[in-house]
């Protein structure tokens, strides 16, 4: 069967095929998933938010514009859906949010991950959920999902250079921690 | 370049350098221990990630979202489509009009009654205007207006049948 872009996918649902939606879901619920899941650390918290984003996408579909990319649309409401959950949750959203200049102390669990992580890959990977959740996010869209960083900064609605700035500092911060405890040491 | 920061060493990896910037970086950290080690640490961060995997969303997640999909549409109520009411209004006010203005026309002595045994025993009840009523329709320019009218009155009902029919199979598609 040939592969559908999302472009055909979209124009086949606004015809009335609603159940060609599946096809769009099925391609980024994972993604999607992984996105919430960093957001809101908690997994049942992910999955309402991803249906509630998948409906926010099909009933934004017909204002949806062809000449725009599905993906950094959809990552976009997925993005916004999972801060407004986290802050209807109460938690201090404005602390860890609103600016690029969030506190990358990530000492509070590196000494408990790194005793219970058996390689420095699996280190890194457990300390990027520690990150704050704007780097965290960055470091997914950048390396997970392939974004640009251009794709990136629509996606959070953030400047280029801002969002520059936190890869380097998530990027930097994870370097700290390999500098701490002489994983470098392990590259050739 | 004596002092090779994060900044530059972030640049270096995603290799965005100059050629100028590139050959000096690597001049500097060859005679400087404590870049290079930084370099291979932001280089096993980069790798690290690269080999990032995606995590399974839940594996009934799409039939979840598509009945999400159904309800909400079926939560939506129908909008009254106000030009079938409005096409079925005129109609019926047409026929009001053509019946009046025919009842005038008998009133002014133009019918001729022609009253059956059973219309005998019903004209005590019903009353006088149904017999003129039926008179009416006897006339044949009436029952051409009226013929016309009524085939109209059945597109339209078609009509309206055939929208409501296709809104509730979009509705159940979804």
């Amino acid at each position: 069967m040939r592969h559908l872009s999302d472009i055909e996918i979209i124009e086949s649902i606004k015809r009335g095929n609603a159940s060609d939606f599946s096809l769009l879901v099925n391609r980024y619920k994972d993604r999607a998933f992984s996105l919430l899941r960093r957001i809101l650390k908690n997994e049942l918290d992910a999955e309402e938010a991803l249906q509630d984003s998948f409906l926010k996408v099909f009933n934004g579909l017909k204002d949806f514009r062809k000449d725009a990319q599905f993906s950094t649309w959809l990552y976009k409401i997925v993005f916004n859906t999972g801060l407004t959950v986290l802050s209807s949750k109460k938690r201090k959203i404005e602390q860890e949010m609103s600016s690029i200049d969030e506190e990358y102390n990530l000492g509070n669990y590196d000494n408990e991950i790194y005793g219970t992580t058996e390689n420095v890959r699996q280190y890194i990977l457990k300390m990027v959920d520690q990150l704050p959740v704007r780097g965290a996010l960055v470091v997914i869209l950048f390396y997970m999902d392939g974004l640009s960083l251009n794709e990136i900064s629509q996606v959070m609605g953030t400047s280029l250079v801002n969002t520059k700035v936190l890869l380097h500092r998530s990027r930097n911060a994870l370097k700290d921690l390999l500098l701490k405890h002489n994983y470098q040491e392990e590259m050739l | 370049m004596n002092n090779i920061t994060d900044e530059i060493l972030n640049k270096y990896i995603d290799g965005e350098l100059e050629p100028f910037e590139l050959a000096e970086v690597k001049n500097e950290i060859e005679k400087n221990d404590e870049a290079l080690a930084r370099l291979k640490a932001l280089r096993l961060v980069d790798n690290s990630l690269k080999q990032m995997e995606v995590e399974q969303a839940p594996i009934n997640l799409s039939e979840k979202v598509m009945k999400a999909i159904s309800n909400a549409s079926k939560a939506v109520k129908p909008k009254i489509s106000y030009f079938f009411v409005t096409i079925i209004s005129l109609f019926s006010v047409g026929v009001l009009g053509v019946i009046v203005a025919a009842f005038r026309s008998i009133d002014n002595g133009n019918g001729q009654s022609t009253v059956t045994p059973y219309m005998d025993k019903t004209k005590d009840v019903i009353g006088k205007n149904l017999i003129e009523f039926q008179n009416f329709f006897s006339n044949k320019n009436v029952l051409l207006v009226v013929s016309v009218l009524t085939l109209i009155l059945l597109i339209t009902v078609y009509l309206t049948f055939e929208a409501h029919k296709n809104f509730k199979n979009k509705l159940n598609h979804y």
